[in-house]
């Protein structure tokens, strides 16, 4: 089929779909209300069919006129309340609509289409209706017909001339279908003479009662609207087209004012030149940096400045709520539900979180993935969860939020979990897994397997989800997109899905990396750190394991990859010889692993418009993308799964690990604690522990001021006061740099921080611990790092020292009548709590393990109120040990702190359940104190005894 | 290259504007419409893993275009680049791609008839690259089928 003018048809595309794409969404809301109708809800969808409607009509289309007349019609039934919207009727609407849409699309060859099938079906539902309609109620025309002006009554009578042209040769026993349904109206923008249509069941259904008496009356009427008779005839029908004329027109006057529409590829290129010009700004920033030209410098200033604003608001015309996805979940949910004999609500939240629209595109399949996988694996049938005692109805919740300039998208459901040993075995019949590797797995990882290729959970293929195309196409597609998926799951309580994506692909913020000669992006979403390593520690910290490189990173063994030889870059001439220079590491991630990328140098960080790869590189699949820099040189965006797919990173990390852990295994306590080594000076070394400290601030020289002899920093939050080292112990006195590092720790609930002139390493503290050689009040003792000796600090103590106002003076005389029993195999940890303790007055017993403490606590030779215990001790753990005091008849109220390194949440879980009091991280003090205080209070008051608990002052 | 693509009008309608070039002895035409310029953009980046006739990629005023070795396409000896290496610039499915060549040569209106088949005995060319030439009193153009050069897959 051909028209005249292919715009007005494109028009009335774009414009019917605009206006059907919220009608999928009302029509559920109407479901949901029932018989409880919103007249203005019923309404919104009427008139988006109507309208559409009016304009197929005026362009001849015949058939999508005729189906938006049915479904028409039955929104007018709905609207007068004359049949209920049950879940039928509304699956009825919804296929109709969907039909309509799909019309609309290929509009061409609309007419071609036989819509008979689904018109009988809406009408099917008007004639049903009339065996229940029974109270026909036109009274109120008559009040409003005065109201009605002559234009619209004209066009209503013309249109209702033309109906009942058609209804009077209607059969006398199609009679019996007819309503007071009003004739279809017509607004101001359609001819009044509509299209005759050809099917007349639909026009039918659309008459006035007795068309035989009214007809002639009509007929004379078109010409003269105001006649009596024609206003009494129509009665409903004017009202009608009142209620729509009124509220549509304003609505759509709303929306030309303040919205244009636009071709996509206008926008494209809009931002393509967008990012040209921030290309030439950096071109011309480089340029003015070389020269002082303070009038040219503030030139260059304002051209960045509106650049940047023009780039930002660039971006946003491409940015789109992602509730343009979202909105198609509830009806995706529903259609499952009834499908699957489930029932399950959906929760959306975060409609408003905007994306870039090329984002929101690609995500939809996966999206759609993952919820109709929450819908048919994870949601649990009615009477199972009711077997199961769960009494939260079943939801999916699908919610979006901004986090560090990403989207996050989170698909939550509540229903049955994934059970992670069903996964392994699976993985094992598969041969994903060896029965070895099964067993070794942790849960969380054994879960992640569904992200492998060719993984269904679903024990039956259904043809809903469980395909074959699994959740590793998922992956994928998100990963190309530049983002992150992650699943957790709890065996009966639900799947969580949790998706990252970048809120941009066009420009993307990427650190420059030199390697032979070349520069190439690292997307920043992918880096998690950078690593330098000197010299002098290659051979220590860099190993081989079966030919590939790794790196010893925290006790952790990661591979590495030279960026250049998975390249295969041929060597730059001019690079000198590696082994006298630091090596560069960029610690990446994919989704499925972790490894390290060795470049020659690292340059800046910068936001780089990202330039889409020419046919021929394709198959280049380390590389994602190029940009332009500031002087013009390409330089290629580099894929990091791409890279380590082609390194085969995901192997060497798991044999690294595997070696990491039989390391692990023959030191069976390396669970010890890090410390951040630094130093002040040339000659001193300090060191303190890693989970004492909150974060290291870099800060310039400048940022430190003093106020009287307190030193402090100023920042976002307010000021942070400075430890100065050498009013609490022996140092030299430091020397300053232009930026200095502020190591912070959190000392009752405030932050204060120790400046670090530079940091050398986070490393595990040794065994042996020297705690005499350099015994002063302030250090714990020193150990031996490089052949140096280093000093580990009491933080606590050196707080203490120098701002003794925050703490309130102790009750001595209270705290000595409790004792306290200390169980530590470790003699320096042992002896560190005890002074802490002993400091505070407290009566101090240890013993050396746990066998050793409960025979103390049997003998009742003291009277014990607290015991504090380390985990892992020879004999008897310190879980045994609770567990015997938790369950003996005499001791189950004494309460037990467990001390435990950072990290282990697994031994945190088995002592909740074997009744452990508090948990504590070895060497913070601070809080080992007020936990003390804390459970020495609460068993006093259980005690009924007086005892005044003591907290840090607030100064 | 507007200006080219004018002089079009100036021509007959049974006659074709050949821009020629060439890959070393070869001497090789494009239809002038079919090139969009030709610059002295010689350096290029290299493309990591990429297949061995892609030269490289440049930035043509913004543009990121790859280019690609007409010489390693053909099977035609490498010959260093020089003062008068150029590169053809092509545009297929709005994609810019620049054709590396030794040297270029002159833009030839040849009668459309004139353009013949192939002899079978031409120059040791693998014959999916060109349908036609054109015969001139002292040499012959091949006639290059844009499409096959380009879209190299091996």
């Amino acid at each position: 089929m051909s028209f005249d003018d292919p715009e007005i048809v494109q028009e009335f595309v774009e414009e019917s779909l605009h206006q059907l794409s919220d009608v999928e969404n009302q029509l559920l809301q109407i479901e949901e209300q029932g018989a409880d109708i919103d007249v203005e809800l019923v309404n919104t969808v009427f008139r988006a069919v109507h309208s559409v409607k009016g304009t197929a009509g005026f362009l001849g289309l015949e058939k999508i006129q005729s189906l938006a007349h049915a479904l028409e019609t039955v929104m007018n039934l709905i609207r007068n309340c004359e049949i209920v919207p049950t879940g039928d009727v509304v699956g009825t609407l919804l296929t109709a609509s969907d039909e309509l849409r799909e019309l609309i699309i290929n509009v061409e060859t609309s007419n071609e289409v036989d819509v008979q099938r689904r018109v009988d079906e809406l009408l099917g539902i008007v004639v049903d209706k009339t065996v229940l309609w029974d109270d026909p109620t036109p009274t109120s025309a008559a009040e409003n017909s005065d109201a009605t002006t002559e234009d619209e009554l004209a066009d209503t009578v013309a249109q209702l001339a033309s109906d009942l042209e058609h209804a009077t040769e209607l059969s006398a026993n199609q009679e019996c279908a007819v309503s007071n349904e009003p004739p279809s109206k017509q607004d101001g923008s359609v001819p009044a003479t509509e299209k005759p249509s050809d099917d007349r069941q639909d026009v039918g259904a659309g008459t006035t009662a007795s068309p035989s008496s009214t007809a002639p009356a009509v007929a004379s009427t078109t010409v003269n609207p105001s006649t009596a008779s024609a206003s009494s005839v129509n009665s409903n029908s004017k009202t009608d087209s009142e209620k729509s004329n009124s509220t549509n027109k304003p609505i759509s006057r709303v929306a030309q004012e303040t919205s244009i529409r636009v071709p996509v590829s206008t926008l494209d290129q809009l931002m393509n030149l967008a990012g040209e010009l921030v290309l030439r700004r950096n071109s011309l920033i480089q340029l003015t940096s070389k020269r002082s030209d303070s009038e040219l410098d503030s030139v260059t200033a304002g051209i960045d400045q509106v650049t940047s604003s023009l780039q930002e608001a660039i971006m946003q015309t491409r940015m789109q709520p992602i509730n343009n996805v979202f909105s198609r979940f509830p009806r995706v949910v529903r259609d499952l539900c009834v499908k699957l004999g489930k029932q399950c609500d959906v929760e959306i939240n975060g409609k408003g979180v905007e994306v870039d629209k090329t984002i929101l595109e690609a995500i939809v399949d996966p999206l759609m993935h993952i919820v109709r996988n929450a819908v048919d694996h994870g949601i649990d049938p009615i009477d199972e969860r009711a077997a199961a005692g769960k009494t939260r109805p079943p939801v999916v919740e699908i919610s979006a939020y901004h986090q560090a300039g990403r989207v996050c998208i989170d698909v939550i459901d509540n229903g049955r979990g994934i059970d992670p040993t069903k996964i392994k075995e699976k993985a094992v019949v598969k041969g994903v897994l060896s029965g070895d590797e099964a067993d070794q797995m942790s849960d969380r990882d054994a879960i992640r397997l569904v992200f492998h290729p060719g993984f269904s959970t679903a024990e039956q293929v259904t043809d809903v989800s469980g395909r074959g195309v699994g959740m590793d196409v998922v992956r994928n597609n998100i990963e190309r997109l530049g983002g992150t998926v992650d699943i957790e799951s709890e065996v009966g309580e639900g799947t969580s899905i949790r998706i990252v994506l970048p809120l941009t692909l066009a420009i993307i913020p990427s650190l420059i990396v030199m390697s032979a000669g070349r520069r190439f992006a690292i997307p920043q979403i992918n880096i998690l750190e950078l690593v330098r390593i000197s010299p002098y520690d290659q051979g220590k910290r860099i190993g081989k394991v079966k030919n590939s490189q790794v790196l010893r990173l925290r006790g952790e063994l990661l591979p590495l990859v030279r960026l250049s030889d998975a390249l295969e870059q041929p060597s730059d001439p001019d690079e000198l010889d590696s082994a006298a220079k630091p090596t560069s590491i960029v610690v990446v991630e994919t989704g499925v692993c972790q490894f390290g990328v060795i470049v020659d140098e690292l340059r800046d960080s910068e936001e780089i418009v990202v330039k889409p790869l020419g046919q021929h590189m394709k198959e280049c699949r380390s590389l994602d993308g190029a940009t332009i820099l500031g002087d013009g040189q390409i330089a290629w965006i580099l894929n990091v799964a791409g890279l380590a797919e082609k390194c085969r990173m995901k192997l060497a990390q798991e044999e690294a690990s595997k070696l990491a852990e039989s390391v692990s295994k023959r030191r069976i306590d390396d669970v010890r604690q890090r410390i951040v080594v630094f130093s002040n000076n040339a000659n001193d070394r300090l060191a303190v522990p890693m989970d004492v400290v909150v974060r290291i601030d870099r800060i310039r020289r400048e940022d430190v001021e003093t106020v009287g002899n307190q030193s402090y920093v100023r920042n976002d939050e307010g000021t942070l006061p400075i430890l100065e080292l050498s009013n609490a112990i022996a140092c030299n006195a430091f020397e300053w740099q232009s930026r200095i590092n502020v190591v912070v720790f959190e000392i009752g609930g405030r932050e204060v921080g120790l400046l670090a002139n530079t940091i050398h390493d986070i490393t595990k503290l040794p065994e042996t611990i020297d705690e005499m050689t350099f015994c002063q009040d302030g250090v714990i003792g020193s150990i031996v790092e490089n052949g140096t000796p280093v000093r580990l600090l009491d933080i606590y103590r050196i707080t203490r020292i120098l701002e003794p106002t925050w703490f309130e003076s102790r009750r001595a005389t209270q705290n000595s009548r409790k004792t306290i029993l200390v169980v530590e195999d470790s003699d320096f940890f042992r002896r560190q709590v005890c002074k802490t303790l002993r400091q505070e007055s407290f009566t101090v017993v240890e013993a050396r393990d746990g066998q050793e403490a409960w025979d103390l606590i049997r003998s009742q030779a003291h009277e014990f109120s607290l015991v504090i215990t380390d985990v892992e001790m020879p004999n008897l753990n310190g879980l045994e040990l609770c567990r015997l005091i938790k369950q003996s008849d005499e001791f189950d109220r004494l309460p037990v702190i467990m001390l435990t390194s950072l990290g282990s949440d697994k031994s945190i879980q088995l002592g909740v359940e074997v009744g452990v009091d508090e948990y504590h991280v070895k060497m913070n003090q601070d809080q080992l104190l007020s936990g003390v205080r804390r459970l020495l209070a609460k068993s006093s008051e259980q005690n009924t005894e007086s005892f005044e608990s003591h907290q840090l002052v607030e100064v | 290259m507007v200006a080219m693509t004018q002089d079009r009008v100036c021509i007959g309608a049974d006659e074709v504007q050949l821009v020629t070039f060439y890959c070393g002895d070869v001497l090789l035409g494009l239809r002038i419409e079919q090139v969009q310029e030709i610059n002295r953009q010689t350096t290029v980046t290299p493309v990591p893993e990429a297949s061995d006739f892609v030269s490289g990629a440049i930035n043509l005023r913004g543009e990121l275009a790859t280019v690609i070795d007409l010489n390693k396409v053909l099977g035609l000896a490498r010959p260093s680049i020089t003062k008068k290496t150029r590169n053809v610039m092509v545009t297929q499915e709005k994609e810019l791609i620049g054709l590396l060549v030794d040297s270029v040569s002159d833009i030839i209106t040849v009668p459309v008839t004139d353009l013949v088949e192939s002899p079978a005995n031409v120059i040791g060319i693998d014959a999916r690259f060109f349908q036609k030439v054109y015969v001139t009193p002292d040499n012959i153009v091949v006639l290059l089928e844009l499409d096959e050069v380009i879209q190299q897959n091996e």
